[in-house]
């Protein structure tokens, strides 16, 4: 297969998990998926363009090279092959879940209050391979839960991943179940000033939508971040945030980025003060950070975080008002940094909260961090214990 | 032991043009094939480039336990080609370039700091087969622009919208005289102000509306949800849930985003009515669902080859009695929401919330200064119980995501009137 361009990019992706899926507490189906796609990049005059498809035959790459000519968009050239880190991402075989197995874990969470769960085991092989040597191969699994309770009128959700088996789901479920029950019970509090902790799964809610895409380096440049003005500022109080890909079996750990850029740990934010930024290729100027990704083999590269690691020099216990999760956490506005959320399975004193929201600007947020819990739990994009925030206003 | 086999293609082109540079242009193919199988009331499910033997033989071994899942095995047979107006495979890819030029350059202003245009046309073809005999094909071309403009005023704000239907280029061609009402709005909305807080008197644009009818209620409507016992809705069927001048329609088969002439499992689509006079009447079905709760199948959807499940198509509150300026006159004082930022919504308990895109105060029936970042949230049968209705209905499309699948949708209804906790700064 010959490609008539300046430069060309293979990204190739193969995905295979087995599931049962959990209905009103009892198993309802198991499945499997086999998913296998091939993206082709080109560059012509300095210009470049996609295709994708189950194979990259002479058409598609004809069309690759018909819309890279009337492109825009800028790559100087795909990177070239370096000596990579590798990071243990693979801890659990696909092989080892065959339906007998998968069906014994279904049964273990058939428990009564849940209204669906599912659990998964995933094989993923990703490769990236280019006119300039790059021909990189990962081999990555994931094991995963996800649970939603409803008990009395109450209810919750809970989730965890892993790129091991090395959690319990019975245990997971069991806390939804739990969460349910508090809801259930939940009342309105009275409006006002309260010390609240935030579960990891909360910030990462937070975090995720109001903060982490004012780091990329496309919206700083485009205007749409705050951090072009506040680069090299002391803003955050004495939060550190790193970009960690290099973590062994982190949920989002690599050794490479789905544009064949060597991944590595970048201090972003340093005891408040900003440091950089993340980037993919195009968006890099030059200098990729090795966070380009794709959603799926279909999709462009663009910039997103690895394992976003948060720190703070105080630890300590949770306290005030506890807060499980966020409803509409995507609705924060990350380019102001404004967001309005309400509180879902929240509880004080282990009595749970009806009806109550919290708003405001996360960069003033972040600043009422009085200290971190101690238990470090990985969760979307965040690495983080329990966050204890002072001074919040809760509104009913 | 009922069984289905599902053949799914796909065709998909976006261009887009950020600050005038023609971007990340990308054309996509897809093929799959997904089999599944009941037996002993238990389902397997196998997703891959299968033969159909090796598909169904590896779905039926999946189906290995016990369970009790009955479904509506009904057969339909059929061809349905959506036939665009204009047919963006006959459209040079320079001329859609140029469409987006032309779009951007009306969306350029002095205060405006970033702008993005994004141009789409895809083709969706599905046959399905399944063991009562039932054979469907359908191919649906979708088409249209989104529009973004980012403003920088007292505060850095964006506004966006979409112009997406099914069929043909004529979407695409008709944004271009929306454009620079976006870039007037994201300035205005750059310069406006904090919104109050507190319970009061809201107008809802028919984009909000629509947002709503959909998030807030349109999902505890479905019948999934029913039977999972997340649902507000469930054991109200024949009850009063809304004030009975409230008619909530579902209709694929309307041309807008959400079209679709049989839905993922070979079922006839067709028009529901959810809420007639306040009433609440069906919920939406897939073929199971339809056994387990009664009503009709229809609506079982899928994102590529994915499990079918219950989704929405073209989710609307049909129009009311009221005009505009009654609308206003019975507000006398509180706000005017326009379009929403996404929302999401507790289908369990009815809790809804979300964002709007921008509004304005009311004081005393007149329409007074812009606010942003207003986010509206109340009980969604507590609202409807008091709504009052405008009279025309319009249309807005979207991506609707439900369990890790986004599929096309669009909602709609009239300006209404509510009365609900509106929260800012």
């Amino acid at each position: 297969m010959e490609i008539n361009a300046d430069g060309w990019e293979i990204y190739e992706e193969r995905i295979r998990s087995r599931y049962v899926i959990i209905e009103n507490g009892k198993i309802k189906m198991i499945g499997e998926k086999d998913d296998f796609g091939k993206a082709l990049r080109v560059i012509k005059n300095g210009k470049t363009g996609m295709v994708s498809g189950k194979k990259i035959d002479e058409d598609l790459i004809k069309k690759a090279i018909k819309i890279a000519e009337i492109s825009e968009e800028k790559i100087e050239d795909f990177p070239s092959r370096e000596k990579l880190k590798k990071v243990k991402v693979y801890g659990v075989k696909l092989d080892d879940f065959d339906e007998d197995k998968i069906k014994d874990v279904g049964e273990s969470i058939e428990i009564e209050g849940i209204s669906s769960a599912y659990f998964s085991v995933e094989e993923i092989v990703r490769r990236v391979e280019n006119s300039n040597g790059v021909d990189y191969e990962e081999n990555e699994s994931y094991a995963g839960v996800l649970v939603e309770a409803v008990i009395d009128g109450g209810n919750a959700y809970e989730y965890h991943e892993s790129r091991k088996f090395d959690f319990d789901p019975e245990k997971i479920v069991e806390r939804a179940v739990e969460l349910a029950k508090i809801d259930s019970r939940a009342e309105k509090i009275d409006a006002g000033e309260y010390t609240v902790t935030l579960s990891p799964i909360a910030v990462d809610q937070l975090l995720t939508f109001a903060l982490y895409p004012a780091f990329y380096m496309e919206n700083i440049k485009k205007g749409r971040s705050l951090l072009s003005d506040l680069m090299g500022k002391n803003v955050l109080g004495e939060l550190s945030i790193i970009d960690n890909p290099e973590m062994d079996y982190g949920i989002n750990s690599c050794s490479f980025d789905d544009e064949g850029v060597r991944a590595e740990g970048k201090i972003l934010v340093d005891r408040g003060m900003i440091k950089s930024g993340i980037s993919d290729l195009i968006n890099s100027d030059g200098q990729p950070t090795g966070n380009g990704f794709r959603e799926d083999y279909s999709s462009y590269p663009s910039t997103s975080p690895t394992n976003m690691v948060l720190d703070f020099p105080e630890k300590g216990d949770a306290d005030g008002i506890y807060i499980h999760a966020f409803i509409g956490a995507h609705t924060a506005n990350f380019v102001s940094g404004d967001f309005s959320l309400e509180l879902m399975n929240a509880s004080i004193d282990g009595n749970g909260i009806k009806g109550a929201m919290i708003y405001g600007n996360v960069y003033e947020f972040l600043k009422k961090i009085i200290h971190f819990g101690k238990e470090i739990r990985q969760i979307g994009y965040t690495t983080t214990p329990e966050i204890v925030f002072e001074n919040v206003e809760i509104k009913v | 032991m009922y069984y289905e086999i599902r053949e799914v293609e796909s065709y998909t082109l976006q261009l887009s043009i950020e600050n005038g540079k023609f971007e990340k242009p990308k054309l996509s193919r897809f093929s799959g094939r997904s089999f599944r199988v009941l037996k002993n009331g238990f389902w397997g499910y196998a997703a891959g480039d299968y033969s159909v033997r090796e598909g169904l033989e590896r779905a039926e071994k999946l189906a290995i336990h016990q369970g009790d899942s009955r479904i509506d095995e009904m057969a339909f047979n059929g061809k349905m080609v959506l036939e665009p107006k204009k047919d963006f495979a006959d459209v040079d890819i320079e001329e859609k370039v140029k469409l987006l030029r032309d779009i951007d350059e009306r969306l350029k202003k002095e205060e405006i700091v970033s702008r993005k245009v994004v141009y789409v046309e895809s083709v969706k073809s599905v046959r399905i087969q399944n063991s009562s005999g039932g054979e469907v094909f359908c191919q649906v071309p979708r088409c249209g622009v989104v529009i973004h403009s980012f403003a920088k005023g007292k505060t850095l704000q964006f506004y966006a919208e979409r112009y997406m239907k099914a069929g043909g280029y004529e979407t695409a061609l008709s944004a271009i005289d929306k454009a620079e009402k976006i870039s007037d709005t994201a300035v205005n909305l750059s310069n406006a102000d904090s919104p109050p807080s507190g319970r009061m008197n809201v107008i809802m644009n028919p984009s909000l509306t629509g947002v709503f009818i959909h998030e807030a209620f349109g999902h505890a409507a479905e019948a999934d949800h029913v039977l999972q016992n997340s649902s507000v809705l469930k054991g109200k069927i024949g009850e009063k849930v809304a004030d009975e001048g409230v008619n909530v329609i579902d209709n694929p088969s309307l041309p807008e985003f959400g079209y679709f002439p049989f839905d993922d499992e070979g079922y006839r689509a067709e028009k529901k009515t959810i809420i007639e006079d306040g009433v609440l009447k069906s919920f939406l079905n897939s073929r199971e669902t339809a056994k387990r709760v009664g009503g009709e199948a229809g609506n079982g959807r899928s994102d590529g080859v994915e499990i079918p499940i219950v989704r929405m198509s073209n989710t609307y509150i049909e129009g009311g009695e009221y005009s505009f300026d009654e609308l206003l006159e019975e507000t006398r004082q509180g706000v005017l929401l326009y379009g929403s930022r996404g929302g999401e919504t507790n289908p369990a308990t009815g809790y809804f919330h979300f964002n709007a895109q921008y509004g304005y105060m009311i004081e005393s029936g007149e329409i007074k200064n812009m606010i942003r970042d207003v986010s509206l949230s109340g009980n969604t049968l507590e609202i409807l119980r008091k709504i009052k209705l405008g009279k025309d209905v319009s249309f807005f499309p979207g991506f609707c995501g439900k369990a890790g699948q986004l599929v096309p949708v669009s909602d709609g209804g009239p300006f209404t009137l509510i009365k609900a906790f509106v929260g800012g700064e």
